[in-house]
């Protein structure tokens, strides 16, 4: 099984995915939007983490008129969602207000709350088993 | 006639004598008559001549009067003359008050409408005012709740990254994390600790800014001190293939100044994280240090997301976050450059920075931080 984690602070929060990695899932990590969306063009994972709030790029900034694109996660999911109806698309993030989740909902994805997540608990959401 | 007639008797026979006594006595009636004429005469004449008199002293008087009115023609002549010419002065002066009413009209309406556009402006300026207060009262609820959200969103992941780690050192021996596992899984935990303080140390000095109370000094190396900076952001530089670079000038142990040692760490500590956190990947971060003149030179240099020439007067206010870093994913709370030049203006010093140079790969920033190795607290 592989999986896509887009998160720009996985570094810090990497021990999130230890108990999932130990159970022998590939995880792939993009710390941006234009990384993530070449490498979901370049193939399709079993299952995507993504959080909303991410940057566009790591070696140049927004333009001006992508300024508003305050959720650059969301336009991964859509992009995801265009080719793939079926994987498994979970969004990890402090930042999913109602709004982002009714459109989250609609497209059939998980919204997962960061903050008091324990490692445990986020294994059997991805993975749908229960912690021994 | 008796008489005649007695004495022509003598001479002429008596019929005769009568005849001639009666023509001579007609004669004499005659003459009387005549005489009576000429009297009258002479008095017609003299009544004539009196009247002629009378008429030429008349003529006279006239011509005299005449003469007068000649004068007073002439006279009014010249009066009318003149009024013509006061009319005609006054037509003009009436034309030219015409002309002046006329131009005072304009300027009157001119005035009059610059007085409507300045009341228009005004109330324009009013309107905007209002707006802005409304607009500010709303934008200090905002920003508070704002304040609030973001310190909250930082704690969140920090706090995250802690209880990921926490319970995988539980779970230890399942997990069969390796020594090297081990050891950096607690290192991340008491990073992420560290910055959890620096947080919460921030948050208290935005809030107690310039109280001198909460200032103490004692002698310490400033180069450890920034080496300790340094190494809080270490995980997070390598995560974003950031090289730190220290350079100094002079020897290790030539960098003791007299200062707050913890208010300084939090000082430095934002200004690097500061510097990380807008820099590109694969990208230098230079720190300087130099000591001149009993004075500390600290520049901090990144390259990546410039400041405007324009907002650098506003990136040291409180909660202001850079306008080039339209990135939302650059969290924070927006009070670290904030908090870092008080800490440095309490003691005496100065935080610098000039608009940046645009490279090949990004816009090199460079803060510049002035201190006096000893300090003496004002109170």
């Amino acid at each position: 099984m592989n999986l896509l984690w887009v998160d720009d602070d996985h570094y810090a929060i990497s021990g999130l995915m230890r108990q999932i990695q130990a159970l022998g899932v590939t995880i792939d990590v993009a710390t941006s939007y234009s990384e993530a969306s070449k490498m979901i063009k370049d193939r399709s994972y079993d299952k995507y983490v993504i959080d909303l709030v991410i940057p566009y790029s790591d070696d140049k900034d927004l333009s001006a008129e992508q300024e508003n694109e305050r959720y650059l996660g969301l336009l991964l999911v859509q992009e995801i969602r265009v080719n793939n109806r079926q994987s498994d698309v979970f969004v990890l993030s402090v930042a999913a207000n109602e709004v982002v989740s009714e459109i989250l909902e609609y497209m059939n994805v998980k919204v997962i709350a960061k903050g008091g997540l324990l490692p445990s608990d986020l294994k059997n959401i991805l993975l749908g088993t229960r912690a021994g | 006639m008796a008489d005649i007639i007695q004495l022509l008797k003598d001479f002429l026979p008596i019929e005769i004598a009568i005849l001639a006594a009666i023509f001579i006595y007609l004669l004499l009636l005659f003459k009387g008559i005549a005489e009576k004429f000429i009297s009258l005469s002479e008095k017609q004449a003299n009544l004539a001549e009196i009247q002629a008199s009378y008429l030429a002293q008349r003529l006279d008087a006239v011509e005299k009067t005449l003469g007068i009115s000649d004068r007073a023609f002439d006279f009014q002549e010249k009066q009318i003359k003149k009024l013509q010419e006061v009319t005609q002065q006054q037509e003009i002066d009436i034309s030219e008050s015409l002309k002046a009413k006329q131009l005072a009209e304009m300027k009157l309406h001119e005035a009059e409408d610059k007085l409507q556009e300045t009341i228009h402006s005004l109330d324009l300026k009013a309107q905007q005012v209002s707006d802005l207060q409304a607009a500010l009262t709303r934008v200090e609820i905002t920003s508070k709740a704002d304040a609030i959200l973001r310190l909250n969103h930082e704690l969140l992941a920090h706090m995250q990254s802690v209880i990921a780690d926490a319970e995988n050192l539980q779970l230890a021996q399942e997990l069969k994390l390796t020594p090297d596992e081990l050891g950096s899984t607690a290192r991340r935990i008491l990073n992420q600790a560290e910055l959890t303080v620096l947080l919460l140390q921030n948050t208290q000095l935005a809030v107690r800014v310039g109280d001198q109370d909460l200032y103490a000094q004692s002698s310490f190396s400033i180069l450890d001190l920034i080496k300790g900076c340094m190494h809080l952001f270490d995980d997070w530089a390598k995560q974003k293939r950031i090289s730190f670079r220290l350079q100094q000038s002079g020897s290790d142990d030539g960098f003791i100044i007299t200062a707050d040692k913890s208010k300084l760490r939090v000082a430095f500590s934002n200004l690097i994280q500061n510097a990380v956190k807008y820099s590109y990947e694969n990208s230098d971060v230079v720190i300087n240090l130099a000591i001149k003149d009993k004075l500390l030179y600290v520049t901090i240099t990144n390259i990546g997301v410039g400041i405007n020439s324009d907002e650098i007067s506003k990136i040291f206010q409180a909660g202001y976050r850079g306008a080039l870093g339209r990135d939302k994913s650059r969290t924070g709370t927006g009070m670290g450059l904030f908090v870092a030049r008080s800490i440095v203006q309490a003691h005496s010093g100065q935080v610098r920075v000039a608009e940046s140079v645009s490279l090949e790969n990004g816009y090199k920033t460079t803060f510049e931080v002035t201190i006096p190795t000893s300090h003496r607290n004002s109170k």
